[in-house]
């Protein structure tokens, strides 16, 4: 387009020629700080959805290369011994060898003495660990450091939402009586998996979620340690602490609260973030 | 000038002697040694020497190994755990003695909810690997039981699966020591105690898992689940019934097959017999036998 000359000889077309310049400088100007936003976006999320899939995240240094410290890995140039220098977040309860070394599925190549946060799942436990790289971030490592302390609270307070939306009532308070219900297994059939339901009352302190009406609440419990019930809690007679209750059709149509789940007692500090997600 | 002592006397001080030895627990030092036991006793009697017993004069051979190996399954990377890990199961490769797989009512120790671990030696038990390839619901291995295909390294796992009551899933995997989450072959609700049993016949692995299915009709629980072809790319496995009588509604739990290796296959159940049909319950012992597998 021949713009330039065409627009000099008319002051009226220069006008235009001028709303459009500025236009096309104010599109540029946004699209700009959209593509910055969405830059920033990209680099921000990933570290928040690497450290909710990681299990293991840890800053490390690469020790050696096509190598590994598991005698059933097989080396190869994809494996690598790296030193746990400092852990950022761990699931579960498995020893994480900090200051150790463990073996690393490396996600991409490379070399003894890089440095790097490292986002793992961990495959294998055995003399070390085996543990495959879910994926890398942008960043330094103090950055990085920063990016998963913040997507640490954020994750927690995302999934205890999640468990608390899941439950028809929640309440604090401590178990005043306990009592066996000699209801039958919901199947009606005989089998080892029988939860052997008890009764909790509980004395209400607060209520979380849910509406209850007098000052106490009865749920039941599973009181089986068999696999299928071992990491229900077991509530103990005095036991104060934040129940998760879900509304359950046991055997003959009753319905009744219950708590089902290895998760249905929140710890110390998921009460508290609990309370201030149940806050108007 | 000589003493002389009355033979009365030395009767006397040597029984007093004796007596004092005895009172004092002191025994006898020198015992008869056997010669090869490893130890070269001057005091043995006969006392040993490198001409009458060599074997015994050179440096003391090792101890023998025991007869048992102890070996706790419990990885190094996990020696902290205080699971349960209950109703343990082994199995060992036919086709690589080196290789054992083991079960137990384990829970994922990294915290993750979609798989669970089985024990894995590469090294005929001797050092342990949790892999976490069994899929869960809540990260806990249920109801479990696995074996090896008879040659062909595949591993089979009966199994209710964790967090989903009783629901049972058959699984597979072509290597025991990889870290990808094992195929599920089969899937069903309402049964209990799945036990697999696999050998090779005519380099097809033949599959049976018996389990007590609770969707029977008449209360016919114990079955056994087939395939004749484990290794296929999408096996189909028969829910063969081996109850046929009457029961209290249903059948014990355990329900165990048994694979001989002329291919007859047996089973064993507990029958709940009618007409006392409440615990303790009158049981039968049953013994079920299938000549064509």
């Amino acid at each position: 387009m021949l713009i330039g000359p065409v627009a000099a000889a008319s002051p009226r077309r220069g006008r235009a020629v001028a709303i459009r310049a500025s236009l096309a400088l104010a599109w540029l100007a946004a699209f700009s700080w959209l593509a910055a936003e969405a830059s920033a976006a990209t680099v921000a999320r990933p570290v928040k959805d690497l450290t909710r899939s990681a299990e293991l995240v840890f800053r490390g240094t690469v020790q050696k290369t096509g190598a590994a410290n598991l005698s059933l890995v097989e080396p190869n140039a994809r494996t690598a011994v790296v030193r746990v220098d400092e852990v950022l977040k761990v699931s579960g309860t498995f020893d994480t060898f900090a200051g150790g070394e463990v073996t690393v599925f490396l996600s991409e190549d490379l070399n003894a003495g890089d440095q790097r946060v490292f986002f793992t799942k961990v495959l294998l436990l055995g003399e070390s660990l085996g543990v495959q790289e879910v994926g890398r971030a942008a960043g330094s490592v103090t950055e990085l450091k920063a990016q998963v302390g913040s997507a640490k609270a954020e994750i927690l307070r995302e999934g205890l939402a999640a468990r608390l939306a899941g439950a028809d009532l929640v309440v604090s308070g401590r178990v005043l009586s306990l009592r066996a219900t000699g209801a039958a297994a919901k199947s009606g059939a005989i089998s080892e998996h029988d939860p052997q339901w008890a009764e909790a009352v509980l004395e209400i302190n607060s209520v979380l979620k849910g509406q209850v009406t007098g000052k106490t609440v009865a749920f039941w419990v599973p009181t089986s340690v068999d696999v299928m019930w071992a990491s229900v809690p077991k509530p103990g007679l005095g036991q104060e602490g934040t129940w998760l209750l879900h509304r359950q059709a046991q055997e003959g149509g009753a319905t009744v609260l219950a708590v089902v789940d290895a998760q249905d007692l929140l710890s110390a500090e998921e009460a508290k973030v609990a309370k201030s997600l149940a806050r108007p | 000038m000589r003493k002389m002592i009355h033979p009365i006397q030395a009767l006397l001080a040597v029984t007093f002697m004796a007596a004092g030895f005895l009172a004092l627990g002191v025994q006898e030092a020198r015992a008869i040694d056997v010669c090869g036991n490893g130890i070269c006793a001057s005091t043995a009697r006969p006392p040993e020497t490198c001409s009458t017993c060599p074997e015994d004069c050179g440096p003391c051979p090792p101890p023998p190994p025991p007869a048992v190996l102890v070996v706790n399954m419990i990885p190094f990377a996990q020696s902290a755990e205080t699971g349960q890990d209950s109703e343990p199961n082994l199995s060992v490769n036919p086709n690589n003695l080196q290789q054992i797989a083991g079960s137990a009512f384990t829970t994922n120790p990294t915290g993750s909810t979609t798989t669970a671990p089985i024990y894995v030696s590469t090294n005929g038990g001797t050092t342990w690997t949790m892999n976490n390839i069994v899929p869960s619901a809540n990260g806990s291995t249920g109801d479990i039981t696995l074996r090896f295909g008879g040659t062909t390294n595949f591993l089979y796992t009966g199994t209710l699966r964790g967090g989903a009551g009783l629901t049972l899933n058959l699984l597979r995997t072509a290597n025991f020591t990889a870290a990808t989450t094992m195929t599920l072959l089969s899937s069903r609700a309402n049964v209990d105690q799945p036990f697999v049993q696999a050998a090779t016949f005519a380099g097809a692995d033949r599959v049976y898992v018996g389990n007590n299915d609770f969707n029977a009709a008449g209360g016919r629980t114990a079955t056994v689940d087939r395939t004749l072809s484990g290794t296929a790319a999408s096996p189909s496995f028969t829910s063969l019934r081996i109850e046929t009588r009457n029961t209290c509604s249903q059948d014990g739990p355990p329900i165990r097959p048994a694979i001989h290796p002329d291919g007859t296959v047996y089973g064993i159940f507990y029958r709940f017999r009618p007409p006392s049909c409440s615990s303790p319950f009158t049981t039968d012992v049953v013994v079920v036998r299938d000549d064509n597998g």
